[in-house]
Order: structure tokens, then C-alpha cells, then sequence
């Protein structure tokens, strides 16, 4: 093999999982995520090897391919997701993205499911910097933003998580057994 | 000092450069209620990066769904003749379908063809889709044979039927890699073992051959079959192997 391609081998040890969870949070379907991962990494070698150089340049590049097919995907299914941005965030609250209700099947952790109760935007956005340790100016190159207003988004979601933490934490009372 | 404020999210986060970065920290110093943002910024940012990391965790275990399916004795007693039967029936019909089709194609493209065959000069891509990466979770066992004589239907000299859960999840595992890598180095070492990778009924998934390049790296090239995609050419693609002592436990001329 080519240096070429232990470089994609060793990307899609690091990324392969990471992006068909990113890519499964915005299409709400693990089968055609991984059909997205899958086209991601084929343009990549495609074309993707020749247009990065740098060692970060690679995530971004695989971040940014992947999150265009999954928004792809939903454009071609007309799922609701991520499509019309006033029209989601008006509606955020009444309809669920279809990964919360996985995470609601599954989650591993209570942290988990107060995340899936966030605006996609922000779920979005903390998955990007705290799984995959992508920096703000990262972050904005493959939301198609500005780095400002990641900042934003991550101030925000982690202010409403620090919110619904505290509330939630408050239906989890003591067990005190009665003496009496 | 205001701590509803991104730059002091930002801060904690380590996002800032200088000399913002500066003038915030001298901020923080002499602000409690500051430090105390910053510290509980930082301690939900582990939080979160251990969450997400459980996450990755559960999918990369997710693999191992299949074989606990495969195990449930209702599933090999009832679902599973049922959907053998539904997909024997919807084969035939997509077949016999796609058949009709294809002879019609061909007796089109045999009256438009060109007299002189143009082989085309555009380098392959770097990648392909790998034809197998959903198919490899039906993966019940393995033969694994020494390749004696190389050519196709050629003499084999079998090794082992490998069975257990462990070896087959790891085989999955590496056969459900999005994409096969080009195959730049395409001579093999001398030996090359066949795999014959079959599900529970017998019926093969893939055959590949195991073998270590020039480079001294392991590697599985599958081989053409006729469940293989037309105009797919395997023979210029692999897939790393870098796990075939836990996969395998054995290779050729290792």
C-alpha cells in the first residue's frame, strides 16, 4: 500500500465511527449514515487526499463532505432536518430530531439525554468540539459560520445544559428510609 | 465581571488567542465568580468528552448486535426460514427482472457498439466503496485455505473452519470498512491463503485472498464473484488487515 493510502486506512481508524454518529444525528438513520460515511470516505480518496495537507485540514475536510451528504440525504427524503433553520427553531421544542428518539431508546447516560433535548444546531456543535476535540474556527468551516457564533452556540447549549442538569437532578431525591 | 459571556466560555475552553486570552485571564484573577465559571465550564466540558466518548464506545460495539441475533434460538426457529424464504422469492423476481433487462441493454449496445474497444486512460480513484460492509455481518464462518496453486478453482489445502464469535466479530469488523483502499504494490509475498467467508447456511458472502504485500503490511483482496458489482474491478483494491492475529491468529509467512 501507498502512503497515500495508509493515510486513508488510518483516517478511517480515527473518524469512521465519529462521523457515522455525526452523520446519524442529522439524518435520524444509522443505514443511510452509513451509507454517507461510506461516499465520504470514496470522494476523499477520490479527490479529498490531493486538497488537504496539513494534519487538522484532514477532519475538517471529512467533517464538512460528511455533514453536506447527510444534509443531502435529508433534502432528497424532505426529512425535516437542518433544512429551513427559522422553521426548526420555531419548532424545536414541539418536534424532536429523530436521533433524540434513538437516544431516548438508548442512552447510555443521563448527561445524553438532556443533550438530545437541545436545538440541532447546538447538539451539533457540541459533538463536533467535545467527541472529536474540533476547534471553534474548525467547527464554523464545516457548520458554514463564523467562528463567533460558534462560540455562541457552545455558550448557549452549555448554559441550558448547566439549566436542565439542575432541574433534572432535582427529580432524583435522596432515598431516606422511614425509622418509624 | 459578566459571566454570561461567550468570550469567558471561550476562555475556559482554551478557544482564545492573544492577547484576548490574556486580558480575560487577568479578568478571571480577580473575579470568584469568574474563576468558579471557568472551573464549572471545564468540569462539564470533561463531562461531556466522557459522554461522547461512552457514545463512540456503544457504536463501535454495535457490530456485535448481529451476533447476539445469531445466537437467539427464536430467530433461527422462526424469523429466520421465514426471511429466507421472502428473500429467495424477491431474488428470483429481481433477477429475472434484471435478466430481461440486461439482454435487452445488450442487444441495443451490441447494435450501437463501437467496432474498436477504447480501454480508458483516467487513473483509478484512490477508493471504492467496499461491496461487502453490510453483507460482512451475515458472516457465520470461515474457511481458511493455503493457496497451493493460484489460479482460479486451483488446488487448496484447507486449514480450518473458524466458528467462534470472538474471531468471526473481529473479521466483521474489519470487513465492514466503508471503502477498499488502492491496491498500489498488487505483488503478494509467495504464500496467500483463501478465506472463504459463508453464512450460517453455507451460502458465501466473499472470498478473499489473505496476504502479506511487499511492504510487509497484511492485507485481504477480495475476489471477484458473481454477487460482485459490474464493472467493478477488486483486483486493484485491499483492505488493510492489521488485526489478523486476533482475527485469524495465523498468516501467511508471518
Amino acid at each position: 500500500m501507498s502512503d497515500a493510502d495508509e493515510r486513508i486506512e488510518e483516517l478511517m481508524r480515527r473518524f469512521e465511527i465519529p462521523l457515522q454518529q455525526f452523520a446519524t444525528r442529522i439524518i435520524g438513520d444509522r443505514e443511510r449514515a452509513r451509507d454517507v460515511v461510506q461516499e465520504t470516505f470514496v470522494k476523499y480518496g477520490r479527490n479529498g487526499a490531493r486538497s488537504t495537507s496539513s494534519s487538522a485540514e484532514p477532519a475538517t475536510w471529512l467533517f464538512t463532505v460528511c455533514r453536506n451528504g447527510a444534509l443531502n440525504v435529508c433534502r432528497k427524503e424532505k426529512r425535516m432536518l437542518f433544512l429551513d433553520e427559522e422553521l426548526i427553531q420555531s419548532r424545536e421544542d414541539e418536534q424532536p430530531m429523530p436521533f433524540r428518539h434513538i437516544e431516548q431508546e438508548e442512552a447510555s447516560g443521563f448527561l445524553t439525554r438532556i443533550i438530545a433535548t437541545l436545538p440541532p444546531r447546538q447538539q451539533e456543535v457540541l459533538q463536533l468540539k467535545f467527541q472529536n476535540d474540533l476547534s471553534y474556527q474548525q467547527i464554523a468551516e464545516i457548520t458554514k459560520t463564523t467562528a463567533n457564533n460558534v462560540g455562541v452556540l457552545i455558550h448557549t447549549a452549555l448554559k441550558s445544559l448547566r439549566r436542565k442538569y439542575a432541574e433534572a437532578s432535582k427529580d432524583f431525591l435522596p432515598f431516606e428510609p422511614r425509622t418509624t | 465581571m459578566n459571566t454570561d459571556d461567550p468570550k469567558l466560555t471561550a476562555f475556559a475552553l482554551d478557544e482564545l488567542d492573544e492577547p484576548e486570552r490574556s486580558t480575560i485571564a487577568r479578568a478571571v484573577a480577580e473575579s470568584p465568580e469568574a474563576q468558579r465559571y471557568v472551573d464549572e465550564t471545564r468540569g462539564m466540558a470533561r463531562e461531556l468528552k466522557k459522554e461522547f466518548a461512552a457514545e463512540l464506545r456503544t457504536e463501535s460495539s454495535r457490530s456485535l448486535t448481529l451476533i447476539d441475533i445469531r445466537d437467539d434460538p427464536w430467530f433461527w426457529a422462526k424469523a429466520r426460514p421465514l426471511a429466507l424464504a421472502a428473500s429467495i422469492a424477491l431474488f428470483a423476481i429481481i433477477t429475472a427482472i434484471g435478466l430481461a433487462k440486461y439482454r435487452t441493454n445488450r442487444d441495443i449496445a451490441r447494435n450501437e457498439a463501437s467496432p474498436v474497444e477504447v480501454e480508458s486512460d483516467l487513473p483509478l480513484p484512490n477508493t471504492m466503496p467496499n461491496p461487502i460492509a453490510v453483507s460482512s455481518g451475515k458472516i457465520d464462518h470461515i474457511v481458511v485455505a493455503e493457496v497451493v496453486d493460484p489460479q482460479p478453482g486451483g488446488d487448496r489445502q484447507q486449514i480450518e473452519v473458524i466458528s467462534d464469535t470472538y474471531r468471526i466479530a473481529k473479521m466483521q469488523k474489519c470487513l465492514s470498512a466503508p471503502v477498499l483502499l488502492r491496491n498500489v504494490d498488487r505483488s503478494p509475498s509467495s504464500r496467500i491463503y483463501e478465506l472463504v467467508f459463508s453464512e450460517r447456511d453455507g451460502a458465501e458472502v466473499a472470498t478473499a485472498h489473505f496476504y502479506r504485500a511487499r511492504n510487509g503490511k497484511f492485507v485481504l483482496q477480495l475476489l471477484q464473484s458473481a454477487k460482485t458489482p459490474s464493472g467493478t474491478n477488486l483486483s486493484e483494491y485491499v483492505l488493510p488487515f492489521n488485526d489478523w492475529m486476533e482475527a485469524i491468529g495465523y498468516a501467511p509467512g508471518a
